[in-house]
């Protein structure tokens, strides 16, 4: 079959046109901010990040947190809570898990993207999530505190799904807010400028909260004279000696 | 750096972090002021130390433990482990520990020449200006 | 009609030609004595992966026998040649002294540097922006360590110290102070002060192997610098990867590893 010269030639000039414009038009988000992009064509979220409350702090039981609609059976479950503060892997330093690690200001957390990964290092107990960006899936039969998580890109956002995470209520504040083993995260950062990461997290969970919640904050990215600092926490942990209940019993 | 420069640039805006339950450990409606010599200043993480001795507003003396805000919110404003060198005398005004002992969660310092610095963490682990 | 399939045949076969001329065949492959490290896509020799030391160091790094449910093993110290520590007469006699349950890593806290590197589990390493991060299984303990000059950090003592790196060919080469003096470098004691200063090279011998050599250096406790080398092989098993590991106390109050005891 013989295709007329002139015709491919349109068709080629149109297929090149078409592949060169895709990425352009990927870039440009709704602000009109095009992120700069890495060598393998995906933003780069890079840097070190700190939550900036314009409120109360989500550490305070008044700030976001509190925002959750909780089934009755956990709400009394969380006063409960409340009333055993050496309970929380906080104060234990443990972890502060997620979605709470990125929302305790004024800790900040620096971002890494190396190839199939994506590393985020918290300050607080020198956390760390290493994220595969694979495409590889959540495993079965595993737990862990920080639960397991997958990143993928939707455009120049970055989604992380978290599952798996272990037995047992994760406080997300000093108001004794939680989560258990059937939580379900969904977190999406997005460069809304070149300082600024738009940050949106959906949390469900099936047995303690009435319906998802979500919560959209500003991550600010931090001067370049600043670092990650180690955040050790267990070694000079004073304080869980000195912890006393509402009647004045030595709680630890 | 000079000193005076340097707890001005700490003063009030000392971002505050909580890690535990201030609640359960501190009485806010139980201030202290504690008058001291510095013995030790343990620079570290979740939470600075000062030990000094000294005596309490009731006259009450003895070894006290002061806890401050983590040592990397005092880092970037330029506090190093030496900023508080033992023999020197303060004033610190703060919470009373709820289990009686001598330890109180640490409002403000106060240093010979007068210069105060904010150094603690809230009730509700707001950041206090 | 025959000549158009043949004239299509001929086109794929000249533009495939013409591709491999293009495309810059490898380069053969290296020999030990130069460069085994591919380079990452900012051009640094590619170090990243995961990684394991095994052996007995972090039981004791000088020669010991066999004994407690640790196998013989030589010394890890190259230099001095005679494999021992060289410590101050005093700082001899506290190591002598030291008690196994005193070790730091009994109350899981972070295991320090050099330690950190051979302690049981994996550490990965990864490479983006101008830095290095190290991030070590047990405790989830990493290591910023930044590769475009910057100025360290002093008058503050850390666990883990503070680390400056840059590349010598295709070595990274590591610069880390402002360590406390709380950890051990091995379960029997052996020790250090707040003024340690450690330089660290790493270089890729082969696609499994990774050397580590550690310079040590503390005038409050040794009589001279000292070294000494390890090797880390590569883990590429289909899905390793490095698991959370954190520290809890169990039903009997003690405290333990939740990476070491997951099966």
């Amino acid at each position: 079959m013989k295709i007329s010269s002139s015709l491919s030639r349109y068709l080629l000039l149109a297929l090149c046109v078409g592949a060169l414009a895709a990425p352009l038009l990927a870039q440009t988000s709704k602000t009109g901010f095009s992120a700069p992009h890495l060598k393998d064509g995906h933003p780069d979220l890079q840097g070190l990040w700190k939550l900036v409350a314009s409120g109360p702090s989500p550490r305070a039981g008044s700030g976001i947190f509190s925002g959750m609609e909780y089934f009755p059976a956990a709400l009394t479950a969380r006063d409960e809570l409340s009333r055993q503060p050496h309970q929380d892997l906080v104060a234990q330093c443990v972890t502060a898990s997620v979605p709470g690690s990125t929302l305790y200001p004024p800790y900040p957390s620096l971002i890494v993207q190396d190839g199939s990964f994506v590393v985020i290092m918290y300050e607080f107990a020198h956390d760390v999530r290493i994220i595969p960006v694979d495409g590889s899936p959540h495993p079965k039969n595993f737990a862990a505190l920080n639960g397991d998580s997958r990143g993928h890109w939707e455009g120049d956002t970055l989604v992380v799904d978290v599952t798996n995470f272990s037995k047992g209520k994760r406080w997300l504040n000093m108001g004794a807010d939680y989560l258990d083993e059937n939580s379900h995260v969904v977190e999406r950062y997005t460069l809304t400028n070149p300082d600024t990461i738009g940050y949106e997290v959906t949390v469900e969970d099936p047995t303690v909260l009435v319906k998802p919640w979500t919560a959209r904050v500003n991550l600010t990215r931090q001067p370049k004279g600043d670092q990650i600092l180690e955040g050790a926490c267990r070694e000079g942990e004073r304080d869980l000696d000195h912890y006393v209940s509402d009647d004045g019993k030595k709680l630890k | 750096m000079n000193k005076r420069l340097l707890l001005a640039s700490l003063w009030c805006a000392s971002l505050v972090l909580a890690h535990h339950s201030f609640d359960a450990e501190f009485d806010v409606s139980k201030p202290a002021t504690l008058q001291g010599v510095v013995t030790k200043f343990d620079f570290i993480n979740p939470h600075g130390w000062i030990y000094l001795e000294g005596k309490d507003e009731t006259g009450k003396t003895g070894t006290w433990a002061a806890e401050t805000a983590n040592v990397s919110s005092l880092l970037r404003r330029g506090w190093r482990k030496d900023s508080l060198k033992p023999g020197t005398e303060i004033i610190v005004e703060g919470s009373r520990a709820k289990d009686g002992s001598n330890t109180v969660n640490v409002r403000t310092v106060k240093l010979p020449d007068g210069s105060k610095l904010f150094s603690g963490t809230s009730p509700d682990g707001s950041a206090v200006k | 009609m025959t000549s158009a399939i043949l004239r299509l045949v001929w086109s794929v076969f000249a533009t495939a030609l013409l591709m491999l001329l293009i495309d810059p065949i490898q380069a053969p492959a290296q020999t030990e004595k130069t460069i085994a490290a591919g380079l990452t896509p900012d051009g640094e020799p590619d170090l990243r992966g995961i990684w394991e030391v095994h052996g007995t160091a972090n039981w004791n790094i000088e020669g010991h026998p066999a004994g407690k449910g640790v196998a013989a093993s030589k010394s890890v110290i190259v230099d001095p040649l005679d494999g021992k520590i060289p410590y101050q007469p005093s700082a001899l006699e506290k190591r002598n002294a030291m008690t196994l349950s005193a070790d730091p890593e009994t109350k899981c806290y972070m295991a320090g540097v050099p330690r950190a590197t051979y302690t049981p589990g994996p550490f990965q390493i990864f490479q983006s922006a101008g830095m290095v991060i190290i991030v070590y299984q047990d405790l989830h303990t990493y290591r910023y360590i930044p590769t475009t000059p910057r100025p360290q950090i002093d008058g503050a003592d850390f666990w883990m110290g503070s680390s400056r790196g840059h590349w010598e060919k295709d070595t990274l080469v590591v610069d880390s102070i402002s360590f406390n003096d709380q950890t051990w470098l091995d379960r029997v004691g052996n020790f250090h002060s707040n003024e340690l200063h450690v330089i660290e090279r790493y270089t890729l011998k082969g696609p499994k192997t990774l050397q580590y050599v550690a310079r040590i250096e503390d005038p409050k406790v040794f009589t001279k610098p000292w070294s000494m080398r390890l090797i880390a092989e590569r883990h590429s098993e289909p899905g390793f990867r490095v698991m959370e590991d954190e520290c809890i106390r169990n039903a009997r109050g003690v405290l333990e590893h939740t990476a070491r005891s997951a099966k």
